[in-house]
C-alpha cells in the first residue's frame, strides 16, 4: 500500500508534463491579413501575432503555403483544403478614422462551418498585439473577444468610459404649507410650514430629485408636530416648452414628532381614563405622490409648483400611517 | 441608639433603589365582620408606568364604575365571600373580608386581553372601604393607586 504522498507526487508530476503529443496537435492556416487601409507590414505582423498566439494557447500545428487574403468561407476553406488545414483563420484588419478594426474568423474545413468570429477595435497599431492575444483567447475558450479582458490587457478605446447623455443638475429650494389629513399629524391640529431642500437631476423628459425636508406646525398651543422627510423623487415631465407639467412620486424614510392631548380608556364596567399631553417621536417608510408645473423651462433658473401627497408608514400617539397634503413653490438654480 | 443612626440611611437607601415601603392597611381582622352586601361603585386614582407604549404611561382615574351588585357570604371563622351578585359580561369581582379587612380582585376582558386589579383596604363602615390597589396589565404597566368604594345597602 502506497502513501498518500506517492500518488499526490504522481498527480503533480503528471500534470506538469506539457502537453504537446502531436497526436492531440489540430493542424491550422492562418491566412494572410486582409488589409484595407493598413499598412502591408501591419497586417503581416498581424498574422504573425495570430500565429504565435495559435501556437501558444492552441498548441496548434501550423501548415503554411503560397496563401492569399480570402473574404469569405469558400475561398479560407479551399485554401484549407490545398494546404491540408483542418481550421482557416481568417482575418482583416480595416482602418476607420482613427480606429482599426480587426476582424477573425475561424472556418472547420472538414464541415465546412464557421465556429467562431470575433471583431475589436484599437486606435493605436501598437495595441494589435493585445488584440492578438484577446482574439486567439477567445477562440480558445469559445467566447467572445470582449469577455477576454483582465488587467494588462486592455485597450485604449476600452479604458475609455461609455458616452452618456447628459443631464442637467441644480439645487432647489421649495417653499410651501403643509396640511394634515386624518388623525395624523397631532390629530391635524392645524396647518404648517413645509421646506424642502433638494438637486434636481433633469433630462428632456424626466428628472430625479434626492431632497430633505421639514414639516412643522404654525399653530400656537402645547400641540404640534414635526416632520423630516428624506426622500429619492422620480417625474415624468410632460412637455418641453416654458410651461411643462410633470408627474411622479417617491419614496424614503421620515422622522416624525407628534405632541397631542391624549384621552385613554381602559374597560368599561371599571373604566380607567387619563388626558395627558403625549410626545412621541417615529421614524417610518415614506411615499408622496407629486402633481407640478415647470414654469420657465428654457431657462437655466426655472420655477415649479407642486401639490404632493405624503404618507408616512408607522403609528405615532395611537395614530396610524400619518398623512397630509402639501403645497409649495420651488425655485430650481 | 445604632439603630436610630441607621434608619435614616436605610430609609434613604430604599428611596434610592425605588423600593416601595408599603402602608400599613388601616384595618384590623379582630372583632366581628361586616356585611359589605350592597350596590358597589369603585373609583380612585393612580399611576402607570413603564407601558410597552409610553401613550399609557402617567396618573389616571379609576371609575367610578357601574353599580355592581356584590353579595358578602359567611365562611369558615370569621371570613365573608364577596362576588358579583348579578353576573356582567367579560367582569369578575371577587374576594373575601375579615373583621375590617377587605381584600377584592376584579377583572374585565379589554382589547389585547384581561386587566386585572387587586384591592386591599380596610371598612370604615358598612357603606365605605378604602385603600390601596395594584394591577396587572396587558399594556405591560406597574400600576398603583388608592381606591374608595361606596356601598349602597
Amino acid at each position: 500500500m502506497r502513501k498518500p504522498s506517492f500518488w499526490i507526487l504522481s498527480f503533480v508530476l503528471i500534470s506538469a508534463i506539457p502537453k504537446t503529443s502531436a497526436a492531440s496537435q489540430q493542424s491550422w492556416v492562418v491566412l494572410p491579413v486582409r488589409a484595407i487601409g493598413v499598412e502591408a507590414s501591419t497586417a503581416e505582423t498581424l498574422r504573425e501575432l495570430l500565429a504565435s498566439g495559435l501556437r501558444q494557447q492552441l498548441n496548434a500545428k501550423l501548415v503554411g503555403g503560397a496563401l492569399t487574403p480570402c473574404a469569405d468561407m469558400p475561398c479560407a476553406r479551399a485554401a484549407g483544403q490545398r494546404v491540408g488545414a483542418q481550421f482557416v483563420l481568417m482575418s482583416s484588419a480595416s482602418r476607420l478614422g482613427k480606429k482599426t478594426i480587426v476582424m477573425a474568423t475561424v472556418i472547420d474545413v472538414v464541415r465546412g462551418v464557421q465556429t467562431s468570429n470575433q471583431r475589436m477595435s484599437v486606435e493605436r497599431v501598437e495595441e494589435l498585439d493585445t488584440v492578438a492575444t484577446r482574439v486567439i483567447s477567445a477562440i480558445a475558450q469559445g467566447t467572445s473577444a470582449d469577455k477576454t479582458a483582465q488587467l494588462g490587457s486592455i485597450t485604449s478605446s476600452e479604458e475609455r468610459p461609455d458616452r452618456r447623455r447628459k443631464t442637467t443638475h441644480s439645487a432647489a429650494l421649495r417653499i410651501g404649507g403643509i396640511a394634515p389629513v386624518g388623525a395624523g399629524y397631532a390629530n391635524s391640529v392645524g396647518g404648517g410650514m413645509a421646506f424642502d431642500l433638494s438637486y434636481f437631476f433633469e433630462a428632456r423628459h424626466f428628472a430625479i430629485e434626492p431632497r430633505i425636508g421639514i414639516r412643522f406646525d404654525a399653530i400656537r398651543g402645547s400641540e404640534g408636530y414635526l416632520a423630516i422627510p428624506m426622500d429619492i423623487g422620480f417625474y415624468y415631465i410632460l412637455g418641453l416648452g416654458d410651461v411643462a407639467p410633470f408627474i411622479g412620486g417617491g419614496v424614503g424614510a421620515h422622522f416624525l414628532w407628534d405632541e397631542r392631548q391624549l384621552d385613554t380608556q381602559l374597560g368599561s364596567t371599571l373604566p380607567a381614563t387619563a388626558t395627558k399631553l403625549s410626545s412621541q417621536t417615529a421614524w417610518g417608510f415614506g411615499a408622496f405622490a407629486r402633481l407640478g408645473i415647470i414654469f420657465m423651462r428654457t431657462y437655466d433658473v426655472r420655477l415649479a409648483a407642486t401639490v404632493d401627497y405624503e404618507i408616512t408608514f408607522t403609528t405615532i400617539n395611537g395614530a396610524e400611517n400619518p398623512q397630509a397634503i402639501i403645497g409649495g413653490l420651488a425655485v430650481i438654480l | 441608639m445604632r439603630f436610630w443612626l441607621i434608619l435614616p440611611l436605610l430609609l434613604t437607601s430604599c428611596e434610592l433603589l425605588d423600593l416601595q415601603i408599603p402602608e400599613p392597611r388601616n384595618c384590623s381582622t379582630a372583632g366581628s365582620t361586616a356585611d359589605l352586601s350592597g350596590e358597589w361603585v369603585i373609583k380612585g386614582v393612580g399611576d402607570r408606568k413603564g407601558c410597552d407604549d409610553s401613550i399609557w404611561d402617567g396618573s389616571f382615574e379609576l371609575g367610578p364604575s357601574r353599580a355592581l351588585r356584590v353579595e358578602s357570604t359567611p365562611t369558615a371563622g370569621t371570613m365573608r365571600d364577596l362576588a358579583l351578585g348579578d353576573s356582567i359580561s367579560g367582569f369578575q369581582l371577587n374576594g373575601h373580608t375579615e373583621g375590617s379587612c377587605v381584600d377584592f380582585t376584579t377583572s374585565e376582558a379589554v382589547e389585547g386581553g384581561t386587566v386585572s386589579y387587586a384591592f386591599q383596604g380596610g371598612a370604615a363602615s358598612t357603606s365605605n372601604v378604602a385603600g390601596t390597589f395594584t394591577s396587572t396589565h396587558p399594556l405591560g404597566c406597574i400600576v398603583e393607586g388608592t381606591f374608595e368604594v361606596t356601598i349602597q345597602p
